[in-house]
């Protein structure tokens, strides 16, 4: 009788478990085996699934991906206006791969409400959105490698990436008595990032001090409109222009703005032009990025002719 | 007991007196007409009398109701108006416009009913409308048009009609057509007819009674035959008035000094 | 020669050519997709839900009809019968032909409400999965504000009204300009999709919070058919006639802006529905409400299926905004019934 019972609760526990447990979809779970089709919606997630390894895993991206410039796959889809329902049977089916359903799919904006769209048919969905730390950018490419089963990838360009940027730290002279006031430019119309957004972080490491940090307030997110007067007047001995693309920025339009032709970085000629998509992305190239930031403070640092007074 | 009444009716808009202490009874069954200058307040005093204007002072009874304090349904029921420049909206057919008349009787929600569609093509047939009945009111000439306004208004089946200048821009046989009707439903319904008229000939031709107002007042009221040989009219007026007799009828003329 | 206003028979027809229409556009709506399935695959997939059959579809292909299409396919008849009979609606409320459901500022007000959401204002204050309701107080607001500023509908012209509507307009749309240019690109971007209007993010919870607005407000439209073909004859004619014009007017504009409102929040502004199809109907059965309300109705919900079939379909994976198929396929339909128009008069 014992037995029977102990047989009987059991049953009964299993039989009341057994809701939750074919909700947990523990198919998912044992499905830990390498995507065979991902899904990126994100361009840095893009630079990062390829430079991890995992590119020919990726069968579609969203429309502004645009690095690495070969090998991307041909489907693009508009990651404001997503077609949800393409999205879904979007992948080739192979011996391999029966299912048309994507693996993983990676956003950093949730149009159309796809994150709750796909997650409800069973596709698994990762956002991505803008970091505000170096620290955010590094848990990404870590997340993307253990996702596709490129977990040593990502750790060796995380470890770079750490490095590079250490060393473009440990690069810069010591300069306590030289104030590096530096503006960086988003858009011609002077919107530009304060020290707690990713970027911020990195020139505030190099010992900058950010113009923009005076001006951003609990609204703006670290995005702060700067004037014209304000970034004259606060004369800063660096610029970034990130920019260069979209708005054809560079330093001869620059000094044609009114009063900045008498901006120290603009006389002594200290204003670095950034490419856009490297500096809008928190990928693997954040070391590129890196590396421009930290020549522009060297070479501000070593010109003499700016520091005499 | 009269079947209109102005009790010491002051109408004003602003600061600016349009109507003064008007007292006027009308009987049932019989055709008042309002005659007077440009401006002298004949439109607003007929729109006050169908309730579109709100008396300042005084007040507009029919049949012992005061007219302000109805609603827009019974007031219906009791007056219909027809205006000096009746909206002709084009697509309608002449029947639906004239079934517009049957509105108070089956209300916003509900179709006309056998009762109201009867109504209609009564009022069509003694209008002489019947063969225009589906035809775009667009394509209506000037007097088939108002006999359609007028058949409408007749449709509402009231027991007061207030009318504003009638047969402005009407040749003359529509113009004698419009007043001959309007003189049948009174003389043979009961209607009981208040309207403003410019030509003081035709006013005298086809009213019991005449009214004549000037600056917002009543200056004179009684017989058509003695109004439009008084000198309270030639003086409202400003100019000579002369009236001859002819077979009959008063005709009015002005003669230049 | 004007023709005579359609007869009874002619408005039967085309009540019926409707009825066939927007049954064809809910098939349309659930067989027709980026993904194909196949016709008969769907037909006994629904068939099999009353009942009748089994279904031969895997279990995604079911989520995607059921999940995807179905509640768009909804969300796309409410939201084309809603903008429809309210684009009527103020037609003859104001007795404007270019009067369209956006005429009293509540396109001005929602497009606020939204970027108030979206942008982020306050920093965290907002979200942006409070869009549906800001846009929704936005419409309102904007609304009261017209009707109070145009008189209450006390003035006996309408065009104070409409004037009123404007300025709202002007204010609101400024507001939401200046807040857009304080925020990133990528907000701008989204508002800008937002404002084109779409019905990509239908779901049956979006279905369920709209249908109760939109079942009242297109009854109360509909009742109101008569009043306004007795409104027709103007303000002064209609309240000898027994119309209590105020009061009409009101609850009028109020279920039409209503009704709008809602199906602004959960879809955006999409434009031309609301103007176009009245007209298309007005040139078929002719100039009475009674008639040209219900059949727009049917129409507009028809009309909108199509279109959305088109905008999620002609450009997958992505999709085109559902805004700019109406626009196109309404613009030269609007120049057509202006030509056949001219035409009949002539």
């Amino acid at each position: 009788m014992n037995k029977s019972l102990r047989l009987t609760v059991a049953l009964s526990l299993g039989l009341v478990a057994l809701p939750f447990i074919s909700a947990t979809n523990v198919l998912s779970a044992g499905a830990s085996s390498t995507p065979q089709c991902v899904v990126s919606l994100s361009p840095t997630a893009t630079e990062t699934l390829f430079a991890i390894g995992a590119g020919k895993q990726v069968q579609a991206v969203d429309t502004d991906s645009n690095f690495p410039t070969s090998g991307l796959p041909k489907k693009r889809v508009n990651a404001l206006n997503p077609s949800v329902e393409s999205v879904v049977g979007i992948c080739k089916t192979t011996k391999a791969h029966p299912s048309a359903k994507p693996d993983l799919v990676i956003i950093s904006y949730d149009a159309n409400d796809i994150q709750q769209k796909l997650s409800g048919v069973g596709i698994k969905v990762i956002d991505q959105g803008v970091p505000t730390t170096v620290a955010g950018a590094y848990e990404q490419i870590t997340q993307l490698g253990k996702l596709t089963g490129h977990a040593r990838s990502a750790a060796k360009i995380v470890a770079n990436l750490k490095t590079t940027i250490a060393k473009d730290v440990a690069s810069v002279p010591k300069h306590t008595n030289k104030v590096i006031t530096t503006y960086y430019e988003l858009d011609p119309t002077y919107y530009s990032l304060a020290s707690n957004t990713f970027v911020g972080s990195l020139l505030k490491s190099l010992g900058v001090v950010n113009i923009a940090d005076a001006k951003s307030t609990s609204t703006d997110a670290g995005y702060p409109q700067l004037s014209g007067e304000y970034i004259v007047s606060a004369n800063p001995k660096l610029i970034f222009l990130a920019d260069t693309i979209c708005c054809h920025a560079n330093e001869a339009a620059l000094a044609k703005r009114a009063g900045f032709s008498s901006i120290s970085a603009v006389a002594y000629h200290h204003v670095v032009g950034l490419s856009d998509d490297i500096a809008s992305r928190w990928g693997p190239r954040l070391g590129n990025l890196m590396n421009d930031l930290t020549a522009g403070v060297k070479a501000t640092l070593s010109d003499s002719a700016l520091w005499k007074k | 007991m009269s079947t209109v009444e102005l009790h010491e009716l002051s109408v004003r808009a602003g600061s600016i007196t349009l109507i003064s202490d008007v007292t006027l009874n009308v009987e049932a069954g019989t055709w008042c007409t309002i005659v007077g200058p440009n401006g002298a307040g004949k439109t607003t005093l007929v729109e006050t009398v169908a309730g579109l204007r709100r008396p300042s002072h005084g007040s507009v009874s029919i049949g012992g109701e005061r007219v302000s304090s109805m609603s827009e349904r019974d007031r219906a029921l009791r007056v219909a108006l027809v205006t000096q420049h009746p909206t002709v909206p084009s697509g309608m057919s002449v029947r639906d416009y004239v079934a517009l008349g049957r509105t108070a009787y089956h209300g916003l929600l509900r179709a006309p009913s056998a009762v109201d569609r009867q109504a209609v093509t009564d009022v069509l047939t003694r209008l002489s409308l019947d063969e225009f009945e589906n035809r775009d009111v667009v394509t209506l000439s000037g007097g088939e048009r108002q006999r359609m306004v007028l058949a409408r208004a007749l449709a509402q089946a009231t027991m007061v009609m207030v009318l504003d200048e009638p047969i402005t821009g009407l040749d003359l046989r529509h113009q004698m057509t419009m007043l001959e009707l309007l003189q049948k439903e009174v003389k043979e319904c009961g209607l009981t007819v208040i309207a403003t008229l410019h030509d003081l000939t035709l006013a005298g031709q086809f009213a019991d009674r005449l009214v004549l107002l000037d600056h917002g007042r009543l200056v004179l009221d009684g017989p058509s035959g003695e109004v439009v040989r008084s000198a309270e009219l030639a003086e409202c007026y400003g100019m000579n008035l002369r009236v001859i007799d002819v077979d009959g009828a008063d005709v009015v003329i002005p003669v230049r000094h | 020669m004007t023709a005579n206003p359609p007869t009874g028979r002619r408005v039967a027809l085309v009540a019926v050519a409707t009825l066939l229409a927007l049954a064809a556009a809910v098939v349309c709506g659930l067989v027709v997709g980026p993904t194909s399935i196949g016709t008969t695959r769907v037909i006994g997939d629904v068939l099999s839900h009353v009942g009748l059959g089994h279904s031969t579809l895997s279990p995604t292909q079911s989520s995607i009809i059921w999940q995807f299409r179905a509640p768009r396919m909804v969300l796309g008849l409410l939201a084309g019968a809603m903008l429809a009979v309210a684009g009527g609606t103020y037609q003859g409320v104001f007795r404007n032909p270019l009067a369209d459901p956006y005429l009293l500022g509540v396109a001005a007000g929602a497009g606020l409400g939204a970027t108030i959401a979206i942008v982020d204002v306050g920093g965290g204050l907002t979200t942006p999965s409070w869009t549906p309701l800001l846009a929704f107080g936005g419409a309102m607001i904007a609304v009261i504000v017209t009707w109070v500023i145009g008189g209450r509908g006390l003035r006996s012209s309408t065009s104070t009204l409409i004037l009123a509507g404007v300025a709202v307009a002007s204010l609101f749309t400024s507001t939401q300009t200046f807040l857009q240019q304080q925020s990133s690109t990528n907000s701008i971007a989204r508002v800008y999709i937002w404002l084109l209007g779409s019905l990509a993010s239908a779901s049956w919870s979006s279905v369920t919070l709209v249908l109760p607005y939109v079942i009242v407000c297109v009854v109360i439209c509909v009742a109101a058919g008569r009043a306004l073909d007795v409104m027709s004859v103007g303000e002064d004619e209609s309240r000898s006639l027994g119309l209590p014009v105020r009061r009409v007017r009101f609850i009028v504009i109020a279920a039409s802006s209503l009704g709008t409102a809602a199906i602004v929040s959960a879809v955006g502004l999409i434009g031309f529905v609301g103007i176009i199809v009245p007209h298309i109907v007005r040139l078929l059965v002719g100039t009475s409400y009674r008639r040209i309300l219900p059949i727009s109705v049917a129409f507009g919900a028809a009309f909108l299926v199509f279109a959305d079939t088109i905008a999620r379909t002609v450009m997958a994976p992505s999709e085109l905004p559902l805004g700019v198929v109406t626009a196109i396929v309404g613009a030269p339909v609007f120049v057509l019934i202006l030509s056949l128009r001219r035409q009949m008069v002539t």
